[in-house]
């Protein structure tokens, strides 16, 4: 071997022990990625092949560590891999050849990684079914203290463990602790549950051994420094770890390991041991708390409240929040979390209520929560958790409650206060110096506070909220905003909590009725935009109430109409207006004057932005729609499309002055505004639909009576900025909007628009228009429902879609340009033709242009055509009620693609398509099947087909599948036969993604 | 490091996981891993997923609707609920017809 020159496609050769050390010598070397890989693929050939034994205790009698490193490896490797190659006395040999080097090494001032890679070996060895290497720990401490290899005689009773130990080297203990965490992780890493099963005995069988020696080195206080602690704390960790699984699994006893948890929390009063130990209870208190005993608890609840503890408690509050303390405060977290029903119910217990104690104090150290406060945040969490299980203990109690809630109420109240305090805005001067995580951080414990809140109610009821609404009348007269900021976001938190409307109402008017909404709207007061910005929510959160109290109406909205001025408020005050207007609607058509008033002085303020317009106008449109007849509409409306019309003048001039960005803005802005109309001027969900009413007189209202020129305004906008800059995404997607709201009206109305204007825009859109996808998926839903048209203009607009559709995809062929989402929305308009228009469709020139698409898009790799391209067969293959005529042609059409289809379905099915696509390919296979005659046939074929992909099933399976499937009918359980079939083709390796 | 790694494999048929699951099958397909190797993905990803969406999602929605039908089998919950407005982070509302929540409970029976 030349170990210089690695490159070329060549294979590296090793022939002799030295090729291999140095290889293995350059493989720890930095090199090119190419290179390491070669060495690593020579290195694992030697590795597997007869000689690698060898080679392995050849490696390891080198001076370089890393080599030795390698010489343990390849005995692990070996003893996983090849051990069938042993004989029962070659294996004898390789135990006392494994020790042999441990006890060569272990005093030798060698690293750790050795070392333990040969701990790794020998707890392979031992877990191998049929060696005869029993007690290892025991047989181990025995070799160390002889310094030899000593027989292996199980039965025989020599010293004890304890009396031998204390005889050994520190690193001899540590490498019987190596050796005994080994084995305990093991459980942990091996893959399937069969494995881990199958060693849960033979590992159990060690417990005693190692709490022996546990039993020592965790009290040992011959060996300087905390080495031998640390490592014993862990190897207890990882013991837990594997008593944990096999309680889960097999009902291990957990008694025996039991003893050492003293040993290890008196640790806890150890600096030294501190950090390791903390890290053990933690974990235990949260993953497996029931392996502590009451016992163990009681002590870590004494340990946690001694005076040390107090004084850690103290530090945090203080802000002092480094590693000791915060592990402390996860640790008694953690405790709280594991012990909460006895925290909760046995509070006159010292220590439990000193522990709340100070888990109360958790939410009241220094600092803004999750900028320079990390404590608060999780200790809130247990608080969730201690409200949680009062929620619980109150409703499964009877009467009289236990006498323990008075208190713990009382608790979660201090707890409120203690979040109300945190939640406190701090000035804009800290929080500019705050990063995008830091404000995340802030923002998500307000909303955890939000969480306590609503779950608090149940437990506190009314009392909060009042007390609550008492504090913001306090701070509105004290004039300190933080905190009616703070209260405010409370309330707010509780608005869906209450269910009491009374109670509300008159809370809220209280509150409504102070000078909350004129101060808010005085501009000498330093208000902080964040206060006034919750208090303009609160009118968003409580609907209801201005509904009840319509008296609260005019000051509120004046409010509303006054923040808008303000940039910062703007924006959640347009929200709110179009939210209440929507609301009270019915409250506010005596105000239509003074809100079109109010949008004319609007309409000029240079700080009013787009969004704000679509809102406001939106809102307007809104009350409107509950005029009660058209003609009382056309007025107002009329108003409003000429404030649109502003904006389309004002694109005029920007275009004018060649300022393409101003125009495209007004044309946007002018369309969002229509949008939102016509969107506020839908009819409500809720409201009650006569059945029996004539709609008729004004049936022709908007279309061809007095409002049919507004209409067609409204019309001319959308057709203008659609025209002309239709490769603006918002523009489309706006025109879209202005259209869709109408769709699903049963009356008519100024934007329930004739099919032929839907038609028109679909039409008029090319493959350079953007969203064309958005376009298509319009025309879909005008298809889906568009209950006031005539059936005929219906079928006529569904033809026309189609025949656009089928054009733009022969557009996209002959361009070579396939948009995938284009596709996708024209073969969903197909499909939605279907139930309806199956008729008019399958008369559609060149219509076998569209079933040879979406047969080819069921197997191209673009994920939405492909489910578009499924729902399009799921739906044509189904029986449809026609005529004879129409009968025949669709038979005819399922004679020609039929066996295409299942060709196709059965391939993916097959093992070609994605797992994940199988529920896709399921639902056009059971139409297939339930609805057709020839399906078995088609499918049988499909199986026998040359291009079936897998060779993993034979004859029978297959037939046995197709039997399956036929004999489900399109029932549920198809997609289970498909995905065993499918696991069945691919191979049984891939089983693994479900156990 | 927790004492044991159990942890429900629900979030296999989530988006997310499947994608997973999809790249794995090609990985194995490509024979670039073993089995062995994706089925250990996979129960990293059972733990990744739940301590994800436990710790550092933070994102949160309200919803409305009305309870159609409820049950409580096998520790776990699951509602039917029907008619349902979520109002999401965004301030944007989403609706569904009908909706299925199954709730299991964070630490498997017998695990605490």
């Amino acid at each position: 071997m030349d170990s210089n020159n690695f490159e070329g496609e060549a294979p590296i050769e090793l022939r002799s022990l030295e090729e291999v050390e140095k290889l293995v010598r350059r493989l720890y070397l930095p090199g090119p990625f190419q290179e390491v890989s070669k060495i690593q693929d020579a290195l694992q050939k030697i590795q597997r092949s007869q000689e690698g034994w060898r080679f392995a205790d050849a490696l390891l009698q080198s001076h370089d560590n890393n080599v030795r490193f390698f010489g343990a490896l390849t005995f692990l490797i070996k003893i996983n891999k090849d051990w069938e190659s042993l004989s029962g006395e070659d294996a004898n040999l390789l135990l006392d050849t494994l020790i042999q080097w441990l006890l060569r090494l272990v005093d030798g001032g060698i690293p750790k990684l050795v070392i333990r890679k040969l701990c790794s070996a020998l707890v392979a060895y031992y877990l191998r079914p049929d060696i005869t290497w029993k007690q290892p720990i025991r047989h181990l401490v025995q070799c160390l203290n002889e310094g030899n290899v000593v027989p292996n005689n199980p039965g025989e009773q020599g010293p004890s463990i304890s009396s031998m130990i204390s005889q050994l080297s520190l690193p001899s203990i540590l490498v019987i602790l190596w050796f005994s965490r080994g084995l305990a992780e093991e459980v942990k890493a091996s893959g399937s549950s069969l494995e881990t099963h199958k060693y849960y005995e033979r590992v159990s069988a060690n417990i005693a051994d190692t709490v022996e020696v546990l039993q020592l080195t965790m009290v040992a206080v011959n060996h300087p420094g905390s080495t031998l602690f640390e490592e014993s704390i862990s190897c207890f960790h990882d013991w837990i770890g594997f008593a944990h699984r096999a309680w889960i699994d097999k009902a291990l006893e957990l008694d025996p390991l039991r003893p050492l948890t003293p040993l290890a929390m008196v640790a806890l009063s150890n600096d030294d041991m501190y950090g390791v130990t903390v890290e053990l209870f933690t974990d235990v208190l949260v993953n497996f708390p029931t392996f502590l005993t009451p016992q163990d608890l009681m002590s870590l609840a004494t340990l946690l409240t001694n005076s040390k503890a107090q004084d850690i408690i103290a530090r945090l509050k203080r802000g002092d929040h480094d590693v000791e303390t915060m592990s402390f405060a996860r640790l008694l977290i953690a405790y709280g979390d594991a012990a909460v029903q006895d925290l909760a119910e046995k509070a006159d217990v010292q220590q439990f209520n000193q522990i709340l104690v100070q888990l109360l104090d958790l939410l009241s150290c220094e600092g803004y929560p999750g900028v320079e406060d990390a404590v608060c945040d999780e200790a809130l969490e247990f608080w969730m958790t201690y409200t949680e299980h009062l929620i619980d203990s109150l409703f499964s109690a009877e009467e009289p409650k236990p006498a323990w809630m008075g208190g713990a109420r009382q608790r979660v109240v201090s707890v409120i206060e203690a979040c109300w305090a945190k939640i406190r805005m701090p000035s804009s001067r800290v929080t500019v110096t705050w990063d995008a995580d830091e404000r995340a951080s802030f923002g998500n414990f307000r909303r955890d506070v939000e969480d306590l809140l609503q779950s608090s109610y149940t437990l506190l009821g009314p009392d909060i909220f009042e007390k609550l609404a008492h504090l913001a009348l306090q701070s509105l007269q004290t004039h300190v905003w933080s905190d009616l900021e703070a209260t405010l976001f409370c309330l707010n938190a509780l608005a869906d909590a209450v269910a009491n409307a009374d109670l509300v109402d008159q809370i809220l008017t209280r509150l409504f009725d102070s000078s909350l909404f004129a101060d808010m709207m005085n501009k000498t007061l330093s208000i902080p935009a964040k206060t006034r910005q919750t208090a303009v929510t609160m009118i968003t959160k409580y609907p209801e109430f201005f509904e009840r109290n319509v008296q609260h109406l005019p000051p509120m909205l004046n409010f509303l109409f006054r923040s808008l001025e303000a940039p910062g408020l703007a924006n959640v005050a347009a929200k709110a207006i179009a939210s209440t207007c929507l609301t009270c609607r019915k409250s506010l058509t005596s105000e239509i004057g003074a809100f079109l008033l109010q949008y004319e002085v609007l309409s000029t303020l240079e700080s009013v932005d787009a969004y704000v317009k679509e809102k406001v106008i939106g809102a307007i449109a809104a009350i409107v729609q509950v005029l009660p007849t058209e003609r009382d509409k056309l007025g107002p409306f009329s108003i409003l499309v000429q404030y649109v019309e502003r904006e389309v003048a004002s694109s005029k001039s920007s275009l004018q002055a060649s300022k393409a960005e101003d125009y495209q803005a007004s044309a946007v802005c002018a369309l969002e505004c229509l949008a939102s109309m016509a969107k506020a001027s839908a009819t409500p969900d809720d409201v009650v639909i006569d059945l029996d009413a004539d709609i008729q007189p004004q049936a022709q209202f908007w279309t061809e009576g007095e409002g049919a020129a507004l209409q067609a305004q409204v019309v001319r906008i959308v057709k203008k900025f659609y025209g002309e800059i239709n490769w603006n995404s918002d523009v489309v997607k706006a025109s879209c909007q202005v259209l869709r709201p109408g769709y699903k009206e049963n009356t008519p109305g100024l934007f329930v628009f004739p099919t032929i204007v839907t038609v028109g825009l679909v039409m008029a859109s090319t493959l350079q228009t953007a969203r064309l996808d958005y376009v298509l998926d319009t025309a879909s839903a005008m298809l889906n429902r568009h209950p006031v048209e005539s059936e005929f203009n219906m079928r006529h607009a569904a033809t026309s879609f189609l025949i656009h559709v089928l054009n733009l995809i022969h557009a996209m062929e002959v361009n070579r340009a396939i948009d995938p989402d284009v596709n996708a929305s024209g073969i969903n308009l197909a499909a939605k033709m279907i139930p309806r228009y199956l008729h008019s469709m399958i008369r559609v020139p060149n219509i076998e242009k569209l079933f040879e698409t979406t047969l080819v898009c069921l197997e191209a790799p673009d994920l939405m055509p492909k489910r578009a391209a499924a729902d399009f067969w799921a739906a044509f293959v189904q029986k449809h009620e026609l005529s004879d005529e129409d009968q025949q042609i669709v038979r005819a059409a399922m004679q020609q693609y039929g066996p295409q289809l299942c060709v196709i379905l059965v391939r993916q099915i097959g093992g070609d398509g994605s797992r994940s696509e199988l529920d896709t390919f399921a639902e056009p296979l059971k139409k297939v099947v339930f609805a057709q005659p020839l399906a078995k046939q088609w499918l049988a074929n499909a199986l026998d087909h040359e291009e079936f992909p897998s060779t993993n099933v034979g004859p029978t399976e297959k037939r046995v599948w197709l039997q399956k499937i036929m004999n489900l009918r399109g029932a549920r359980g198809t997609n289970n036969v498909i995905k065993d079939f499918w696991i069945a083709c691919r191979g049984t390796e891939y089983s693994y993604a479900y156990k | 490091m927790t004492t044991a790694g159990s942890y429900y494999e629900l979030y296999r048929g989530s988006s997310i996981g499947m994608a997973l699951i999809d790249t794995l099958d090609e990985m194995v397909h490509t024979g670039r891993i073993e089995p062995q190797t994706a089925m250990k993905v996979m129960t990293a990803f059972d733990k990744s997923i739940t301590e994800v969406l436990a710790d550092k999602v933070k994102a949160r929605m309200n919803f409305k609707g009305h309870l159609d039908t409820y049950r409580f089998c096998d520790e776990v919950w699951t509602f039917l609920i029907k008619d349902v407005n979520f109002k999401l982070d965004n301030q944007n509302n989403v609706t569904a017809d009908k909706i299925k929540i199954v709730s299991c409970n964070a630490k498997k029976p017998g695990e605490q």
